[in-house]
C-alpha cells in the first residue's frame, strides 16, 4: 500500500498535478506517524501509511492554502473515510474549493490508540510482542469501531488495501456507535453535571482542542476576542464550562467525529461524547449528518416547518 | 471546584429567583406589553431584555446569563409562521432544541432555560408562563451550576462589580 | 460619557407601584450618569424640554428614558433627543410602566425592578454607538388587495392623488359583498346604485389597472419597494377580443347554483357573476365547463362574434414593483350549522342574511320576491335571529360583529316593503345601533314597519307540517314564546377569510386569535400594520359598515399616499454589520437571511493579504432581524442597535 501511495504521489508531482502532498511520515519514537508536506517527487519515500495515521490532515489544507499557486493550484490530501468528511465540510463551507484538493483516499481498517502503543515503547516492549499479545479489535481506536467508511465516499485516487484485493469492502462490526452516549444519557440530571463538572474542572483553556480541529477555522476564535468577552480567560471553572459548550456547541451539526479534540487534550476531557451527542440528536430531530454533502445546508442553518418544538411552550 | 456561595450579595434578603428574558419585540415583548395593558400581573423577577427576534437571540447569550448569575433564562418569541421576519423563529427553534439538548446533556437543569412562543395577542398567556418558569425556577433554586463566580485559584469570590467599573 | 436619566411618572401610572424619585436617586449613582430626574409626564411638551434644557445644561451625550414601552414613545424620545442635539440612536428607554408598574403591586417590588431595568438601558446605552439613517428611493406605486368596496374607494383615492394603483380581486369581477346588498342601511339608499359607479370608475380611471381573476401570490422586498408576484388566472376569455354581449353565456348548456346568489340562482359555465360585473366580461369555469371535462361542447366557441373563447389560455404570473401595499381582503360569514338549536344548517327554509339580501333583491335570483327555498312560497311570517356566532365564547365568536342589529332590523323593513302582509320577529341580546341615525332607524322599524322585537334567545327550531317552529324565550316579559315560521333569517356574525392567516404570512403582518388583522395601534395607528408600508381598511381587519370601511379606505389611501409621495423614504438604520476582520467566509449568515439581504464578497484579508470569501450585507434590504448574528460563529456579524455587545451589557448590568 505504501508503495502504491509513494508511486501515485510521486506521480502527481511529477506531472505538476500538485504543488503539494499532506501525507504521513513516521515519527522519531519509531511507531508513531507524524504529518508531512511533500513538494519534491524525491521526497516521496518519507510517506508511509500504517494503523497509525491517527491525525485528520484535512485541517491543514486551510493553513496551506497559500503554498497551492506554485507550481499547480491544488493540494493534494491522503485522507482516510473520516477525514473526507471534514474535507467535505470545509468545501461545504466555502473554506476550500473541491478543485483544489486532490484527495487521496486509503482503504482504512481503523487505527490504533498511538497512547497505548507509546507506553510499550517505554517500557521496553517491541511492537511485533504487542500484536502477539492483543487482538486487533482491542487496540482500535474507539471511533474506528463503528466505522461506516472504512472506503471514503468522496476521492480523486484510492490506495485500496493490498490484504483485501479483490475481497469485498470490510463490513463495520456490529458495534453501537451511541453506546457510551447513551450509557451518560442513562444517568440522572445531578450524575450527568457531577461527571461533567469533573471533567471541566480539569480544563487548562489550552485550546488544543480547537486548534486541531479541522473545522475550528475562524479567524479569530471568539474564546480570544474581548469586546465582549465572551470566554472568560481566567482558568477558573466558570470559564472552563462555559468553553466546553461553546466548542461543543458551534460544531453541532459540523462535527464529523475525527476525534482529533479528544486525542489533542492533554486533559483527557472525554469530548467526543459530547460531540455526538450533539450529532445524535441533529440525526434524530433534523435528519442530517454531517460531511456526507457539501451541498447540503447545515443544519442550524435551516429549517423545517415540522421540526420539534415540544420543548417550547 | 468550590461550590459557588449565594451569588447575590444581599444575603440576608430571602432568596428570589433572577430570571433574564429575551423577547422578540414584534410578538413576546408586545404580548408583554398587553399583559401591563390589561393589568394582568405576574411575578417581579423576570428582567426583559427586547431583541428584533427570536432568531437574534445568540444561544451563547442564555450561556452568559446563566454564567453570570441568573437563575433562569426565558427566550420568546413568535408563534410559527407569525415571525415578523417570517423564518427568524423557525431558526431559532432548531438552534435552541440543539442547545437544551446539550445543556441537559450536561447535567445543567433544564428549569433554567426554556422557550416559549407568546404571540402580541396573548397577554395572558405571558403572565401564565412567567408564573410558571418563575415557580420551576424557584424549585431549582439558586444557580450554582453554571454559575460558580469563584475564582480557582484564590478560592475568592471574584469581585465582578469591581472589575467592570472601568 | 456623560448619561442622562430621566424617569417618568405617566401621572400616577408609574408613580403609583414605583417610587419615581428613588429611582431617579439610585441612577445618579450609576456609572457614568451625569444627571438624573424624574418629572411627571416626560413625553408631554414640557417634559421633553426637560430633555433638552438637561442636555445642554449638563452636557449629556446619552439619555435613558424610564417610561412606557418603546413600542410607544421609542420615536417620541429619539426624535426629543435629536432636537436636543444628539443622535437619536444614543437614546434608550425602559419600559417601567407595562413590564413593571402596571404588572407588580407591590411597590418595593416595583422600584426594585424599575432600578434594575434602569440599570439595564444606561448599561446599554453606554454601549450604544451613533447611527445615522439610510436613505432609499420609492416605488410611486399602490397595490390594493381586494375589490370590494374597501378596495374600491382606497384605489379611487390614491388613483386621485396622482399615484399609480393595481387593484387584485380573486372573483371575476369587483364589488365584493356590497355588490349583493340589495339596500344599506340607514338611508335605504340602493347598495348597486351608489357601487355601480364606483366600480366603473376604477375600471375605466388611467391611473388604476384592474386585475380581476386573480391573486396575489407572493411578496418580497421591504417598505417603498415591495416586490410582488400576481397570478392572474385564465379566464379562458380574451379580454381585449370580448364585447360583454352575453350570448356565450346564454348558449351555454350547463347550469350549476350561482356563488354570487348565494346557491339560490343558477349560473353557467361561463358567466359573469352577476349583470353590472366590472369587467362585463365572462370567465369559463374550468371545473364545471363540459369542453374541460369531456373535451366536447365548445359552444360558447362557436356562438361568440369576436371569437374571445380561448380554452387554451394559461395563468399569466405578473412581476410588479410597489412602494405600498392596502391589503382590503374583507370578510366571509360565520357558519351556522355548529348550532344545533337552528339545526346544524340542515333546514332549507333557515338562511342567512345574505341570502336574504339576494332575494330582496330585485335582479336577484327570485326577482325580489321573498320566498322560501324550499317550496318557493312567498314568505310571510319571518323570524330574524341576531347574534348568530358573534358574543358566543363557546361556540362561535368571542367579539360583536357590529352591524347585524342594523342590518337584521333593515331586512324587517324591506320584508315589510316587499310584502304589506308580512310580519317581522326579531329575537335580539341587546339592539347595538351606535352610528349617524341608526338608533332611529331602527325605532322606525318597530313603530313604523311594526316588526316584533324580543329581547331573548331561540332555543330551538324544528320543522312541523311544512313549517318551522321556532321556540325562545322573551326574557323581557318572562314568557315563552312559539313562532310559526315561514322564513328564519339569521343575523350571522363576520369572521376572517378562511385564508386570511395565510395571507398575514405572505405580507409579514400580525393577525389576532380570530384571524382579524392587527392594526400597528388600535387607537393611534388604525390603518397601519407593524410592517412598514402595509395598511389595513375594511373587514378584514374587524367587522366593519360600509361608513366606516369607506373611512378606512380613506385613511389607508393617505397613508400609502403620505408614504409614498416622497421621493426618497428614509430607512431605520438598525440592520447588520459584518465584520470582514474575522469573518470566516462560511457564510451561513447568507443561509438563513429570510430578506437575501447578505451576498459574497471577496476582499484581501487586511492581515495576510490573501484574497478571502466575506459575507457582506445590503443595508436596504436588511430588516435587520439578527438571525444572521445568531448564527455566525465567529461573532462577525452584528446588528446595529442590537448589538452583542449591547445586549450583554444589559444581562451583565443585572447579574
Amino acid at each position: 500500500m505504501i508503495k502504491r501511495l509513494q508511486e501515485k504521489v510521486g506521480k502527481l508531482l511529477r506531472e505538476k498535478k500538485v504543488a503539494l502532498v499532506i501525507g504521513y511520515e513516521m515519527a522519531g519514537d519509531g511507531i508513531s506517524t507524524t504529518p508531512c508536506f511533500i513538494e519534491r517527487e524525491d521526497e516521496v519515500e518519507r510517506l508511509v501509511w500504517n494503523e497509525h495515521c491517527v491525525y485528520n490532515l484535512s485541517r491543514y489544507l486551510i493553513e496551506t492554502r497559500e503554498l497551492a499557486s506554485s507550481p499547480s493550484p491544488k493540494i493534494g490530501v491522503v485522507a482516510k473515510g473520516c477525514d473526507v468528511k471534514s474535507i467535505i465540510g470545509l468545501i461545504q463551507e466555502n473554506q476550500i474549493k473541491r478543485d483544489e484538493v486532490v484527495i487521496i483516499g486509503m482503504e482504512c481498517e481503523g487505527q490504533f490508540d498511538v497512547e497505548g502503543e507509546r507506553q510499550f515503547k517505554v517500557e521496553g516492549l517491541k511492537l511485533k510482542d504487542k500484536d502477539k499479545d492483543k487482538d486487533k479489535e482491542g487496540k482500535l481506536l474507539e471511533k474506528c469501531k463503528a466505522c461506516e467508511v472504512h472506503i471514503p465516499k468522496v476521492y480523486d485516487l484510492l490506495i485500496k488495501d493490498d490484504r483485501n484485493s479483490g475481497a469485498p469492502e470490510p463490513q463495520s462490526p456490529e458495534v453501537n456507535a451511541y453506546a457510551q452516549v447513551e450509557e451518560l444519557e442513562g444517568k440522572s440530571q445531578e450524575e450527568r453535571w457531577q461527571y461533567w463538572k469533573k471533567e471541566f474542572a480539569r480544563c487548562i483553556k489550552c485550546y488544543a482542542c480547537r486548534q486541531v480541529c479541522p473545522l475550528c477555522f475562524c479567524p479569530q476564535c471568539i474564546a480570544d476576542q474581548t469586546l465582549p468577552q465572551w470566554i472568560s480567560p481566567s482558568p477558573s471553572l466558570k470559564g472552563n464550562t462555559t468553553w466546553n459548550i461553546v466548542r461543543a456547541f458551534h460544531l453541532a451539526g459540523r462535527c464529523i467525529d475525527c476525534g482529533e479534540c479528544e486525542r489533542a487534550c492533554p486533559m483527557k476531557i472525554p469530548l467526543r461524547k459530547i460531540n455526538k451527542k450533539l450529532g445524535k440528536e441533529i440525526k434524530e430531530m433534523f435528519d442530517y449528518e454531517a460531511g456526507l454533502d457539501s451541498e447540503a445546508k447545515p443544519p442550524l442553518a435551516d429549517f423545517k416547518l415540522e421540526d420539534p418544538e415540544e420543548f417550547i411552550r | 471546584m468550590t461550590e459557588s456561595r449565594e451569588p447575590n450579595t444581599e444575603q440576608q434578603e430571602e432568596w428570589q429567583p433572577k430570571i433574564i428574558g429575551f423577547l422578540c419585540k414584534w410578538c413576546s415583548y408586545a404580548g408583554a406589553d398587553l399583559a401591563g395593558g390589561s393589568r394582568i400581573p405576574y411575578p417581579a423577577n423576570i428582567r426583559i431584555i427586547r431583541v428584533p427576534c427570536s432568531g437574534r437571540v445568540n444561544p451563547l447569550f442564555v450561556l452568559k446569563c446563566l454564567e453570570n448569575g441568573a437563575d433562569g433564562v426565558l427566550v420568546s418569541g413568535c408563534h410559527p409562521g407569525d415571525c415578523h421576519y417570517s423564518e427568524g423563529n423557525y431558526y431559532a427553534r432548531r438552534k435552541f432544541a440543539v442547545f437544551k439538548k446539550l445543556l441537559e446533556y450536561l447535567g445543567v437543569d433544564p428549569r433554567r432555560f426554556q422557550v416559549s412562543w407568546v404571540s402580541a395577542a396573548e397577554g395572558e398567556k405571558w403572565a401564565e408562563i412567567v408564573k410558571t418558569v418563575v415557580e420551576e425556577v424557584r424549585a431549582a433554586g439558586p444557580n450554582k451550576q453554571l454559575s460558580a463566580p469563584v475564582d480557582k485559584c484564590s478560592g475568592a469570590p471574584v469581585k465582578r462589580k469591581h472589575l467592570k467599573n472601568d | 460619557m456623560r448619561i442622562g436619566v430621566f424617569v417618568c411618572h405617566c401621572g400616577t401610572n408609574i408613580s403609583g407601584t414605583v417610587d419615581v424619585a428613588k429611582v431617579a436617586e439610585v441612577a445618579r449613582g450609576m456609572p457614568r450618569v451625569k444627571f438624573a430626574t424624574d418629572y411627571r409626564y416626560m413625553c408631554s411638551e414640557p417634559g421633553q424640554n426637560l430633555i433638552k434644557d438637561a442636555v445642554k445644561k449638563h452636557n449629556l451625550d446619552k439619555i435613558v428614558v424610564a417610561s412606557c414601552s418603546p413600542s410607544l414613545h421609542e420615536r417620541t424620545f429619539r426624535k426629543c433627543v435629536e432636537g436636543a442635539g444628539l443622535n437619536p440612536y444614543q437614546m434608550e428607554m425602559a419600559n417601567i410602566r407595562e413590564q413593571c408598574s402596571w404588572v407588580h403591586h407591590d411597590k418595593k417590588e416595583g422600584t426594585k425592578k424599575a432600578i434594575d431595568l434602569v440599570k439595564m438601558a444606561v448599561a446599554k446605552v453606554g454601549k450604544d454607538v451613533p447611527l445615522k439613517r439610510m436613505r432609499i428611493p420609492v416605488e410611486k406605486k399602490v397595490l390594493v388587495i381586494g375589490g370590494g368596496i374597501a378596495g374600491i374607494q382606497a384605489a379611487i383615492d390614491v388613483s386621485m392623488a396622482g399615484f399609480k394603483v393595481v387593484l387584485v380581486e380573486r372573483e371575476p369581477s369587483v364589488g365584493g359583498r356590497m355588490a349583493r346588498f340589495d339596500k344599506t342601511f340607514p338611508t335605504l339608499d340602493c347598495a348597486a346604485c351608489i357601487l355601480t359607479p364606483k366600480m366603473v370608475t376604477v375600471a375605466q380611471n388611467d391611473n388604476i389597472t384592474l386585475y380581476t381573476y386573480s391573486e396575489v401570490e407572493e411578496v418580497s422586498g421591504y417598505v417603498g419597494n415591495f416586490e410582488v408576484k400576481i397570478r392572474k388566472r385564465a379566464r379562458s376569455v380574451d379580454m381585449d377580443k370580448c364585447t360583454g354581449c352575453g350570448i356565450c353565456y346564454g348558449k351555454c348548456p350547463t347550469k350549476v347554483p350561482s356563488e354570487f346568489d348565494m346557491g339560490l340562482g343558477k349560473r353557467k359555465a361561463i358567466y359573469v357573476p352577476f349583470p353590472q360585473a366590472v369587467p362585463n366580461i365572462p370567465v369559463i369555469d374550468r371545473k364545471n365547463c363540459i369542453y374541460f371535462l369531456r373535451e366536447k361542447c365548445k359552444i360558447c366557441q362557436k356562438v361568440c362574434p369576436p371569437g374571445a373563447i380561448d380554452y387554451e389560455q394559461e395563468d399569466e404570473i405578473i412581476k410588479e414593483k410597489f412602494g405600498a401595499i392596502i391589503v382590503a381582503t374583507g370578510f366571509t360569514l360565520f357558519d351556522h350549522s355548529v348550532y344545533g338549536e337552528y339545526g346544524y344548517g340542515k333546514f332549507k327554509d333557515v338562511v342567512t342574511g345574505l341570502h336574504f339580501e339576494r332575494m330582496a333583491n330585485a335582479s336577484g335570483p327570485t326577482g325580489g320576491k321573498i320566498v322560501r327555498p324550499s317550496d318557493g312560497r312567498e314568505a310571510k311570517d319571518v323570524v330574524f335571529i341576531q347574534c348568530v356566532g358573534s358574543r358566543d365564547e363557546q361556540k362561535g365568536l368571542p367579539y360583536c360583529s357590529r352591524l347585524c342589529c342594523m342590518y337584521t332590523a333593515k331586512q324587517a323593513l324591506l320584508l315589510k316593503e316587499h310584502n304589506s302582509e308580512a310580519q317581522a320577529y326579531v329575537f335580539y341580546i341587546d339592539i347595538r345601533a351606535a352610528g349617524k341615525n341608526y338608533e332611529e332607524f331602527v325605532r322606525r322599524v318597530q313603530e313604523e314597519y311594526g316588526a316584533v322585537y324580543l329581547r331573548g334567545r331561540v332555543s330551538r327550531i324544528f320543522e312541523k307540517d311544512d313549517m318551522l317552529i321556532v321556540r325562545g324565550a322573551d326574557t323581557l316579559s318572562g314568557a315563552q314564546i312559539e313562532i310559526k315560521a315561514d322564513l328564519v333569517v339569521l343575523a350571522s356574525g363576520l369572521i376572517a377569510q378562511p385564508d386570511a392567516r395565510k395571507m398575514a404570512q405572505m405580507l409579514g403582518i400580525s393577525y389576532d386569535k380570530n384571524n382579524l388583522f392587527t392594526e400597528a395601534h388600535p387607537k393611534l395607528a388604525p390603518v397601519e400594520t407593524v410592517t412598514a408600508g402595509i395598511f389595513l381598511t375594511g373587514a378584514c381587519q374587524s367587522p366593519k359598515d360600509i361608513p366606516d370601511t369607506v373611512a378606512t379606505a380613506s385613511a389607508a389611501s393617505v397613508k400609502a399616499i403620505g408614504l409614498i409621495a416622497p421621493d426618497e423614504l428614509t430607512l431605520e438604520p438598525l440592520v447588520a454589520k459584518v465584520n470582514p476582520d474575522i469573518c470566516s467566509g462560511c457564510l451561513a449568515c447568507l443561509q438563513v437571511c429570510p430578506f437575501s439581504a447578505i451576498e459574497k464578497e471577496d476582499v484581501k484579508d487586511r492581515l495576510t493579504k490573501e484574497m478571502k470569501i466575506v459575507a457582506k450585507v445590503i443595508e436596504s434590504v436588511c430588516h435587520g432581524c439578527g438571525a444572521c448574528s445568531a448564527t455566525c460563529r465567529v461573532g462577525a456579524i452584528d446588528i446595529a442597535g442590537f448589538r452583542d455587545e449591547e445586549i450583554l451589557a444589559e444581562v451583565e448590568a443585572i447579574t
